[in-house]
């Protein structure tokens, strides 16, 4: 099946409609919207079917606060995600645990929500006088379903004892929350109106407003200063092993929450790019047709990326790889937000050109892509010492992100270990660090496989000299190394 | 699949983790061969999310259990993902 026919969008299942309307957040609670009339969902229509624990109250609007209202912007909320989902996934897939999966609004005390492979769990907890439950924010709703969505799609991924394995998973989840909310009209029209497009921080951005708030009253370094996590950042990857484990959230650390950001916020920059370098004015559709594509090109990567320790890098190789099966941009945009969030090395990036081989030999078959890897449904295991735990002698078995790279790339740290002398050091790394931030006008003649960065605006250009390659600076700018909007560079 | 422990508030009545906080530069699992996951245990260890459970619900923050296999031997299992 082609790329394009697989992701048409504005196809709704009316059977996963019924009639009537409730009321629903259509972001975060404390996003700063109304709620919205909705369809009534009809949560139980396969595929990805999903129950919500209880007796559902009968389907009107009802006034925010009371448990009704709560029950239907969660069931709002799964429905939307799953539709979105189940349109990407390979036919037939269903749940890890199932072919209903259950939620749970609340089940205690607790700012937190959970995926246990049972169930959705999420959880109620008072803030400043304030009570918050997890279960109301569609945010929340949907990044958990992105787990139990990920789940099924890879489940080896579950106990990998691998940091970026786990933060993918983190990931995954934001990204699902950010691609459901996209899915309303409502929710395009307000994001292009407040950013047109371009990678700026948003109420679409801003993941979990109010639980983040909530724990910021009890921990203000724990999380940004207006959400839980903000897909729009300047974290730039950096090999988690020589990262401490925690850290405020202001930086990095391998706490697999903390190091997701990367990935998220390369991956929406990319979304952005590729939005606004196919549209130099993009509408609300046209918004709509890049969220399918970037949630189908995701899918397409977690489904064949080999499972390695530096998993990040293989996933961004993987979806550069298949965007190549779509509009001739896609693949440049994502390669850039990949590089300037260091999830690719510019190596690596310029060194994706098209398909894998094996992935374009079997899509001309017509058959799905497979790896060598794929059928795999066990990682390998590995035995660790773990004396100085107090677990005595005995070795901890762990599943390790063992299998083989289909892809030999890397994330931009995991090159600097070659480094230059130290004379040169100094200059190649900044000549680095403007490749990576894409401020060089590159000329296709002078270097056709250099990652472009074609929305981002130039500083410098490289010319040809006889028979080398200078740098020269084009101007200094005021320092807010952005985004462009196209024809304004 | 993870145990089912359903009561109203989760944060009271959760013994504490029993891991021991105590970390050393050199010794886990130098043979293993694998650093990186050496490394994401180690993190589950120290940031408390791996824990000796024995039966009851893991502790809020907790995803992953540690168990003991019927040769004496101890894995890490997850059991669940969470949003913080």
């Amino acid at each position: 099946m082609s790329p394009q026919s697989r992701t048409k969008v504005g196809v709704k299942s009316k059977s996963s409609r019924s009639k009537g309307e409730i009321l629903a957040w259509p972001n975060d609670p404390m996003s700063g919207l109304d709620p919205l009339k909705r369809p009534v969902p009809r949560l139980t229509t396969p595929p990805l079917a999903v129950s919500i624990e209880g007796t559902a109250p009968v389907a009107r609007p009802y006034g925010l606060k009371t448990s009704q209202f709560r029950y239907w912007t969660a069931a709002e909320a799964l429905r939307r995600g799953a539709d979105f989902w189940a349109a990407r996934l390979p036919a037939g897939k269903s749940w890890e645990p199932g072919e209903v999966l259950k939620a749970n609004l609340d089940e205690g005390v607790d700012l937190n929500a959970y995926y246990d492979r049972s169930e959705l769990a999420f959880f109620h907890d008072r803030a400043d006088g304030k009570t918050v439950y997890s279960g109301e924010s569609p945010d929340i709703l949907c990044h958990e379903l992105g787990h139990a969505v990920l789940d099924s799609v890879r489940p080896e991924l579950w106990d990998a004892a691998s940091t970026e394995v786990a933060a993918l998973h983190e990931s995954f989840g934001d990204i699902s929350a950010i691609l459901s909310t996209l899915q309303l009209q409502s929710m395009r029209t307000d994001l292009l109106a407040e950013t047109g497009g371009k990678y700026r921080s948003s109420r679409v951005s801003r993941l979990a407003e109010q639980l983040g708030w909530a724990l910021r009253q009890g921990r203000p370094d724990a999380v940004d200063s207006d959400c839980l996590r903000n897909a729009v950042n300047s974290l730039f990857y950096r090999d988690p092993q020589e990262l401490p484990p925690s850290a405020p959230a202001s930086g990095l650390s391998s706490e697999p929450h903390s190091f997701s950001r990367v990935f998220t916020g390369a991956f929406f920059e990319g979304i952005c790019m590729m939005l606004t370098g196919r549209w130099s004015s993009p509408t609300e559709e046209n918004l709509h047709q890049v969220t399918s594509d970037a949630g189908q090109l995701l899918v397409d990567a977690v489904q064949e990326a080999p499972i390695v320790p530096d998993y990040f890098s293989q996933v961004a190789a993987h979806a550069v790889s298949a965007a190549t099966s779509y509009d001739g941009s896609y693949s440049d945009s994502l390669k850039s937000a990949f590089v300037r969030h260091g999830v690719l090395s510019l190596e690596a990036a310029a060194a994706i050109t098209g398909p894998h081989p094996a992935r374009a030999r079997e899509v001309g078959a017509g058959t799905p892509a497979r790896t060598k890897n794929a059928g795999q449904t066990r990682l390998p295991q590995v035995a660790l010492s773990v004396a100085e735990f107090g677990l005595g002698p005995r070795k901890l078995l762990v599943y390790s992100a063992g299998q083989a790279k289909t892809f030999q790339v890397t994330a931009a740290s995991r090159t600097t270990a070659a480094a230059p002398p130290a004379h040169d050091e100094a200059a190649k790394h900044f000549v680095r660090f403007l490749f990576q931030r894409g401020r060089v006008q590159v000329e296709q003649k002078l270097a056709a496989t250099a990652v472009a960065h074609p929305l981002v605006r130039k500083t410098h250009r490289l010319v040809a000299r006889g028979d080398e390659l200078a740098l020269e600076r084009l101007h200094f700018d005021c320092g807010l190394d952005s985004t462009a909007t196209p024809g304004r560079q | 699949m993870a145990a089912k422990h359903k009561t109203q508030d989760r944060t009271a009545k959760v013994p504490k983790a029993k891991v021991p906080k105590k970390t050393a530069a050199k010794a886990l699992g130098r043979d293993s061969g694998d650093p990186a996951a050496e490394n994401f245990v180690r993190g589950l260890i120290e940031r408390g999310e791996a824990v000796k459970a024995k039966g009851q619900r893991l502790p809020p923050g907790a995803t992953h259990e540690l168990v003991e296999n019927e040769k004496g031997g101890v894995t890490v299992q997850r059991r669940r993902f969470s949003s913080v």
